[in-house]
């Protein structure tokens, strides 16, 4: 009988990114997706299960694993420009390395929200949205929410990088 | 908010963590040990070395992520350790049963994570790949 639930999608130094069918004996990926750059975390799209997320240093990429491409269905590239100086007021804080994405997930009930933890402290909710404009394939991000967590207590994190996201299901 | 705390220096070595679906088990892993906790209110646990698939304790084998299924299967964890995913059973008394081992990449796994509801890639997939 047919169940579910028993997948799993890893990403690796090697640049892929693999979908697996743990029920399977021959261990071979049902879906492999190269992805240029290595990825650091991946996390499924919780209500319906067919997108995954990446993080590639400072970016976000968002695959639709029903098409099997290796193009991402689109890209999110973390600046500072989107920040502004209201949050930080020196924007020498900025370099590539506090624009990496540490950590990512997926909202459990709504589609199409991510959220992000970077090493400049900030948490970004971003929401994908079809390109009203162009081609109806085209996806956008849009930034919903950005919260700048450096001086706030109650927001867990560790040396002033937030790491890891625990959504909470209520 | 009832806090419950708890020191094993057995796992001080742990530095992964990852709780059951019912939130009763908690994981905890390293590089050469695993602990499963029970989050009761005297926190039992229990320790499990980890092995290679030979049965040799393996040193050099560095977990880099774990986690429990959320799905229909609960006692099912999967681990990444270096190329490697290991499918381990966590059963009632707090062990690991069934491990299976198998070689997922060329380099190390960076993350994994579990697809918790999938009907429409689940059957996209059966109807493709069958």
């Amino acid at each position: 009988m047919y169940s579910k639930n028993l997948f799993v999608a890893t990403s690796s130094l090697d640049n892929l990114l693999h979908v697996w069918d743990t029920r399977k004996s021959r261990r071979a990926p049902t879906i492999i997706l190269n992805s240029s750059t290595s990825a650091t975390k991946i996390a499924w799209e919780k209500t319906a299960g067919d997108l995954l997320a990446t993080t590639h240093e400072n970016q976000l990429k968002v695959w639709d694993i029903r098409g099997r491409t290796d193009q991402p269905l689109s890209i999110y590239v973390n600046r500072e420009t989107d920040l502004g100086a209201q949050c930080f007021g020196n924007l020498d804080f900025f370099n590539a390395r506090s624009r990496r994405i540490l950590s990512i997930d997926f909202s459990p009930n709504k589609r199409n929200v991510i959220v992000t933890g970077s090493a400049d402290s900030v948490v970004r909710v971003l929401e994908i949205n079809k390109a009203s404009n162009t081609d109806a394939a085209d996806v956008i991000f849009q930034v919903l929410l950005i919260l700048n967590v450096k001086n706030r207590p109650y927001v867990s994190y560790s040396f002033g990088q937030i790491t890891e996201f625990y959504p909470i299901l209520t | 908010m009832d806090v419950i705390t708890g020191e094993f220096k057995d796992l001080s070595s742990c530095f992964l963590l990852n709780v059951h679906y019912n939130g009763r088990i908690a994981i905890l892993a390293g590089n050469k040990i695993y602990g499963l906790v029970q989050l009761s209110n005297n926190l039992t646990y229990s320790l499990t070395p980890k092995q290679s698939g030979l049965g040799d304790i393996s040193d050099n084998t560095h977990v880099q992520d774990i986690k429990f299924n959320k799905g229909t299967k609960h006692n099912l964890i999967a681990e990444a350790s270096d190329d490697n995913i290991i499918l381990h059973d966590c059963t009632v008394n707090l062990n690991l049963n069934n491990s299976s081992k198998f070689l997922a990449h060329r380099r190390s796994i960076t993350c994994l994570d579990w697809n918790d509801q999938n009907d429409l890639l689940g059957k996209h997939l059966q109807m493709s790949f069958y």
